[in-house]
């Protein structure tokens, strides 16, 4: 998600702080700098003016060592001193030199005038400058540290607002959990909203995944409760039963009915547990289990399964160019058996025709019965988990057609039922053909 | 007999005939309060848990309509809980499925033979802020009338009747309920529970005081 226009990237915002608390810096120095180096010029000019008016006006002055203009002349055979004034200077080649004399250095230049036989003239004027004197150096030290602590002091400040959106974006964040729960978007330097924007989305992800895991949660609670209150009820009957049977001497044909009820309310505790089980491993289905399913072959099969050995219920298999899908074989095969089931069971149905067509990129598998059908408000309702039909025979776990909604799903697939063209119920399962379409994580509700 | 189950519906029917009942059954809420309504019944046992209109439904409007019916229901719940759906509502007593047949008779026989001679006190008993007017069966807490179901009432006067004597579970049972025989239930504590919560709304201290390990005992102080 870029925006256009970005911000400046927080490096950026830095490095312009620093740029500027270091130009003011240098500004400040460039500014004393300079000020002094005109008024040190003027200073030693005027020195200079002393030394010549010194020299030239008041030759009587010269022993006063501030002022002083040393000239000391010698013979250029002899080295014998021929004049004088101030101290005295070392005998030197003709040329420029640095001396000592009395403690002070003297920058002496030293000539050869052609006068009395040769004479070697040495002049020489203080040396120590007014700007590089020794004593001023603990000055410059103390300017020196002054410049970094204000530098220091202008970073830290320039430095603020360059960081101001990391600690906006901070202080956000130690909000989080106090009840704010969303982050308010940082503009200002481009790492800050990166982040941000970063953190918004885990927020946003954490929120859903908790969502998620509390919505789960929930159900698997509601789901545990359902189960438990639908297996007491069986259990409930059983129990009456086995008083009934205790506490009383029953007829022969009297005890056979309570001994049948008694095994059909222990076949449906049976098969609530059954269906539970094959209900949380169509939750725990992975992709890697998926087969190819010859679908002819696996409706062949079903019909097969279901067939009395009374011969009255009659199934037909149409399924010629219904190819092979991909998808989990126990699972779908459950689904299309609790179908038909459904249909002999709850319909009471004696001809059943399953049916397998390709319709575009899914597998449409419909089972026809001729059985009493089922209202058409309860089409919808008798998917869900533990819902029976009004028309639903004793006995029934409750999951059979949950089950089957589960696998359509987990087949990327659905199931519908309506009222059927043979006068009992049409179910109609649909199948995804694509592969991708398979999610085991897909929701069987 | 009213339960949405029909394996439970004909199962505990069978047995309650078996046992010397003339038992009628309903699927429903709705089919129940009709049969009520239009023929004379001494005893309802019923499902809590139905779709549409569930047992706490039908105690409420049996009871709104003045129905004093012994009621016992059924409740899912295993949770160990005073808040059983039901009873709040009016029911008189309540067994937890599955249940013993057994013990659904012996309650029902006792229920019925309470139903047919309700305790008939003298004239007003006065405990702390408590006033029971035994004769119009109303209670007055500081004044204020208090509304109870027949049973919280039963249960009110018994201990009223007795002040000051602490009576076990097992006694108020048989006081109240007619249960002489041994009994596995708490209906009893539950009910003192809902007594309780009537009796002592708005700082009003408690009346019914707990004499552990014995049973309740009604009294001002603790």
């Amino acid at each position: 998600m870029r925006r256009p226009g970005r911000s400046a990237s927080l490096r950026t915002r830095v490095a312009i702080a620093a740029t500027l608390a270091a130009a003011i810096v240098v500004a400040m120095l460039a500014v004393l700098t300079s000020f002094v180096l005109a008024n040190n010029d003027a200073a030693q000019l005027d020195r200079r003016l002393d030394s010549i008016v010194d020299a030239s006006m008041y030759p009587e002055q010269l022993q006063d060592v501030k002022h002083g203009v040393l000239t000391t002349g010698r013979s250029r055979s002899t080295g014998q001193v021929v004049f004088q004034r101030g101290f005295q200077l070392p005998q030197l080649p003709p040329g420029s030199a640095t001396v000592e004399v009395n403690g002070v250095d003297y920058r002496v230049r030293t000539v050869s005038v052609d006068q009395a036989g040769g004479i070697l003239v040495s002049i020489g004027i203080r040396e120590d400058s007014i700007l590089l004197s020794r004593a001023r150096i603990p000055l410059y030290v103390l300017i020196g540290s002054l410049s970094l602590l204000v530098a220091a002091g202008l970073g830290w400040i320039l430095a603020g607002p360059a960081v101001r959106p990391l600690r906006r974006l901070t202080e956000q964040t130690r909000r989080l959990g106090k009840g704010d729960e969303r982050m308010e978007p940082v503009h200002g330097a481009r790492e800050a909203e990166d982040l941000s924007e970063a953190m918004d989305q885990m927020l946003r992800r954490l929120a859903d995944a908790q969502a998620a895991t509390t919505n789960s949660l929930q159900a698997a609670q509601d789901f545990a409760a359902n189960a438990a209150h639908e297996l007491r009820t069986p259990l409930t009957a059983m129990r009456a039963d086995l008083d009934t049977l205790r506490i009383h001497d029953l007829p022969a044909d009297e005890r056979a009915e309570v001994v049948a009820d008694l095994s059909r309310a222990q076949r449906r505790v049976e098969a609530i547990i059954t269906a539970l089980g094959q209900l949380a491993s169509g939750q725990l289905a992975r992709a890697e289990d998926r087969e190819a399913i010859d679908v002819a072959e696996m409706l062949d099969r079903v019909a097969q399964e279901n067939l009395r050995p009374s011969g009255d219920v009659e199934i037909t298999v149409t399924a010629d160019d219904a190819g092979m899908v991909w998808g989990w074989p126990a699972g779908l095969r459950l689904a299309v058996d609790n179908l038909v089931r459904n249909a002999i069971t709850h319909g009471g149905a004696t001809r059943i025709v399953l049916t397998a067509r390709r319709e575009g990129s899914h597998l449409v598998v419909t089972v026809d019965d001729n059985g009493r059908g089922l209202p058409a408000e309860e089409h919808e309702a008798v998917l869900g988990r533990f819902a029976r039909g009004s028309t639903a025979a004793l006995g029934g776990s409750g999951l059979g057609l949950a089950l089957v909604a589960q696998q359509a799903a987990l087949h990327g697939g659905r199931i519908e039922l309506s009222d059927g063209p043979l006068g009992g119920l049409r179910a109609t399962l649909t199948v995804s053909t694509s592969v991708e379409a398979l999610s085991p994580e897909a929701s069987p509700d | 007999m009213v339960d949405d189950d029909p394996d439970v519906r004909t199962s505990v029917a069978r047995g309650l005939r078996h046992s010397g009942f003339d038992v009628r059954v309903a699927a429903t809420g709705k089919e129940a309060l009709r049969l009520l309504s239009t023929e004379n019944h001494d005893a309802l046992v019923l499902d809590v848990q139905m779709p549409e209109l569930d047992g706490v439904a039908v105690v409420t409007a049996l009871r709104a309509l003045g129905n004093d019916i012994p009621i016992c229901v059924l409740s899912a719940r295993d949770t160990v809980n005073d808040r059983i759906a039901g009873l709040e509502a009016g029911a008189d007593d309540y067994l937890t499925k599955p249940f013993d047949l057994g013990e659904l008779v012996a309650r029902l026989h006792a229920l019925l033979r309470r139903a047919s001679h309700s305790a008939e006190g003298s004239d007003a008993i006065t405990i702390g802020p408590l006033m029971i007017d035994t004769a119009r069966r109303l209670v007055f807490v500081q004044g204020d009338r208090i509304e109870l179901t027949k049973r919280e009432f039963d249960l009110l006067a018994v201990l009223a009747e007795n002040a000051g004597v602490v009576l076990s579970r097992q006694r108020l049972l048989e006081l109240v309920w007619g249960y002489d025989f041994d009994v596995d239930t708490n209906v009893a504590d539950v009910f003192i529970s809902y007594l309780r919560r009537k009796l002592e709304r708005e700082g009003v201290p408690r009346v019914i005081q707990t004499v552990r390990g014995i049973g309740y005992v009604l009294r001002a102080e603790p």
